[in-house]
């Protein structure tokens, strides 16, 4: 798996390295260019300098060079060569050449034909690269008398009416050669090209360093917020992530991590007490079933002594069945907590006086017991058994842990808005807390942890929450001066 | 020895204390913490059986004010909390042991043995005072006398409970008083002249297994035995 700092630091590298080499391409191309031009005109200025020196005398063509000896273009090394055509009815003749051109091959190379006007790349004589420029123009005349003379001279002749006419014309075109070694050129062309790709690979590794650094700085919070989760699990889940040191954007999802622990870590714990709790339940209906038949076995018993340890048994069974039987529903009404119920509808307030009677004679209730203070009608959107069972369970409760001395141990009001239904139970409840009100609907849960007595699981306000909730409803509960209230909502039904 | 169970299961509570009557135990049961607590404080138990979730008064917390009282008693903690931290919490609340539901009735029986010797200063389950052994695991008592081998006293579980408590306490005078406390237990109906009667019965089978005399009567104080009694 790549690493967000890893990658960012691989394509910041390579956006780097792309860059830095069109980079390093535009500029070698730009120096070529610049360099090709200046070379270009250095034999400009060559060809510039043998045509100033190219005279059109006596009817001849000739260098003007005095016998001048030029430097440049003796046979060396380093030697540069020209050669000057004139124009004449066989094709262009050699002028004038370079002393650069004297050695056998340089003479077989100069009978070249020569080329039209511009540059070209060629190889020289020795095998060297080149590059030549080639010029033509027309020689001005030496001087007016000399010409006016040629004319004269030429006026005689029946061909040469045209050029008396037009003297200039008399002139034939030249061309002139001018080539040199590229060598230098390239030489120093080449040298700038590894300096710019030295330096282009100096700056893009100097540049994969500054960008590993700064990804590396720069999502530091992002490794330490990895590094936290990372050391996170089920044995963890009391750590937070430490959001003070953490940009904003990753405060955020750090916050919300956090804030999803805390639910996780609640659940987690909840889940443990229920399991814990479960277990212990059903432990003891196995420890009482084995204690019984292990002591009966210890020793010799009569029929009847037997009879009383199989009724005992019995009883035991069937208290294990009835918690098996709370945790099915438990279960199963947790899981119904799907599906379209719309067409679900129950009167709650029958519902209510219809409890509300039961749950006075099966508790042995006085039958003022319960204040009721219902409307006639409150039609709610909820299966009318699921309606019953919570209702059931609720008036059971108040009842059971109610103050008897009071003239109404348990009040229950009922009313409704537009859009739900509202049921309040309340009743005494001096030993209860503020933390037991929170842990009444806990699976199991019991202020007193007897397994005798009325003979509950601590499942039945679970069980109602759960059908609650699986209407689409809440039940939840408060403690308030001294007395637990009970709050039912279930959604009002509508057409 | 004496036992007090502390259940609020009434089968669990009625079966341990038929089982450990049956093993020779005098044993009183309670249902709830304060008045197991309260039991505690008025009786010297060998041992408490003491469940953890209890009404009134949860076991952990009756163990504690056993333990703030300096209650000898040893206490073996029995509860269907499993985890490694329920039994940490529970030892270092001051239990001797902790059993955990469903448990077999023997090893709870074993373990009862265990903290009865311990809690007087005996860690091997046979004692012996002169040529008497006293079997704890077996409930037997032997007695061997020189050219005859071993042989084997026929006890009532009354009587062996008699003998085990003085064997465990031998060379310390033991009152009729703390006698009656060890051997009968609240459902019994202790005759004033029981533990004489009892003591007279046990003396004449150590003699007629060859044993020396050795349990001896102190004027107004009770009993002590002792190899060399006379």
């Amino acid at each position: 798996m790549t690493s967000i700092r890893r990658r960012t630091s691989i394509l910041v590298a390579s956006s780097l390295a792309v860059v830095l080499a069109l980079g390093g391409l535009v500029l070698f191309l730009v120096v070529r260019t610049a360099l090709t031009r200046q070379f270009d005109d250095g034999l400009a200025a060559r060809a510039g300098a043998l045509q100033s020196l190219v005279r059109f005398d006596a009817g001849q063509i000739e260098l003007d060079i005095a016998g001048e000896v030029m430097p440049r273009y003796q046979p060396g090394a380093e030697a540069e060569l020209f050669i000057v055509w004139v124009r004449s009815k066989a094709g262009w003749d050699i002028v004038e050449r370079s002393e650069s051109l004297a050695d056998d091959r340089a003479l077989k190379w100069s009978e070249r034909r020569p080329q039209t006007a511009g540059f070209e790349d060629l190889a020289l004589p020795d095998g060297r690269p080149g590059r030549a420029l080639t010029v033509e123009f027309v020689p001005s005349p030496e001087n007016e008398a000399g010409f006016e003379h040629e004319a004269d001279s030429a006026s005689k002749a029946p061909d040469t009416e045209h050029n008396v006419l037009n003297p200039a014309a008399l002139v034939p075109p030249v061309r002139v050669l001018v080539a040199q070694s590229r060598e230098p050129f390239e030489a120093s062309l080449a040298a700038i090209g590894m300096s710019i790709i030295g330096v282009g690979l100096v700056l893009v590794l100097a540049g994969v360093g500054a960008t590993s650094w700064a990804v590396r700085r720069g999502t530091r919070p992002l490794a330490n917020l990895s590094r936290e989760v990372a050391a996170l699990g089920p044995g963890t889940l009391d750590r937070r992530v430490n959001t003070e040191q953490l940009p904003s954007e990753l405060a955020v999802v750090a916050e919300r991590l956090n804030a999803l622990l805390g639910r996780l870590s609640e659940a987690f714990a909840r889940e443990r007490r229920f399991t814990s709790a479960a277990s212990h339940e059903l432990r003891t209906p196995i420890a009482e079933l084995r204690m019984l038949l292990e002591v009966g076995l210890s020793q010799p018993r009569s029929a009847q002594r037997w009879e009383r340890t199989a009724r005992e048994g019995m009883s035991v069974l069937e208290r294990a069945q009835q918690l098996c039987e709370a945790l099915l529903q438990l279960s199963r009404t947790e899981v119904a907590h799907t599906g379209d119920r719309g067409d679900d509808c129950c009167d709650l307030a029958v519902v209510l006086r219809d409890q509300s009677a039961r749950a006075v004679v099966r508790m042995a209730a006085d039958p003022t017991a319960i204040q009721l203070e219902a409307p006639h009608s409150l039609l709610a959107s909820a299966e009318a058994a699921a309606a019953a069972s919570i209702v059931r369970n609720l008036f059971d409760n108040a009842l059971q842990h109610g103050d008897v001395d009071a003239a109404h141990p348990v009040i229950c009001r009922a009313s409704c808005d537009e859009t739900t239904v509202v049921v309040t139970i309340s009743n005494q409840a001096p030993d209860l807390s503020a933390d037991d009100a929170d842990r009444l609907f806990e699976p199991f849960w019991q202020k007193e942890p007897s397994r005798e007595g009325d003979g509950g699981f601590g499942l039945g306000l679970a069980v109602s929450r759960a059908l609650a909730e699986a209407a689409d409803g809440h039940l939840d509960a408060a403690l308030t001066g001294g007395r637990l209230v009970v709050t039912l909502q279930l959604p009002r039904w509508s057409e | 020895m004496r036992i007090l169970i502390v259940e609020d299961s009434t089968i669990l509570r009625n079966s341990l204390a038929q089982g450990l009557r049956e093993a020779g135990y005098a044993v009183d049961a309670v249902a709830d913490g304060k008045r197991g607590l309260l039991h505690a404080q008025t009786t010297d138990y060998d041992v408490i059986v003491l469940d953890w979730m209890l009404p009134e008064m949860d076991g952990l917390t009756v163990l504690r004010r056993i333990r703030e009282r300096d209650i000898p008693s040893s206490v073996i903690m029995l509860t269907a909390k499993d985890t490694t931290e329920d039994k940490v919490e529970g030892l270092m609340g001051g239990a001797d042991d902790y059993l955990v539901k469903p448990f077999a009735f023997a090893e709870l029986l074993a373990r009862i043995k265990s903290l009865a010797r311990r809690r007087h200063g005996q860690r091997a389950s046979i004692v012996r005072v002169g040529p008497l052994s006293l079997d704890t695991s077996s409930k037997t008592a032997t007695v061997s006398a020189r050219g005859s081998g071993t042989t084997l006293v026929d006890l009532t579980p009354r009587e062996y409970a008699l003998l085990e408590y003085l064997l465990l306490n031998s060379g310390k005078p033991v009152s009729r008083a703390e006698l009656e406390e060890h051997l009968y237990d609240d459902q019994s109906h202790v005759f004033s002249n029981a533990i004489d009667s009892a003591i007279a019965a046990l003396r004449r089978k150590l003699d007629a297994a060859g044993c020396p005399p050795l349990i001896r009567t102190r004027r107004k104080i009770g009993y002590v035995l002792q190899e060399n009694a006379l």
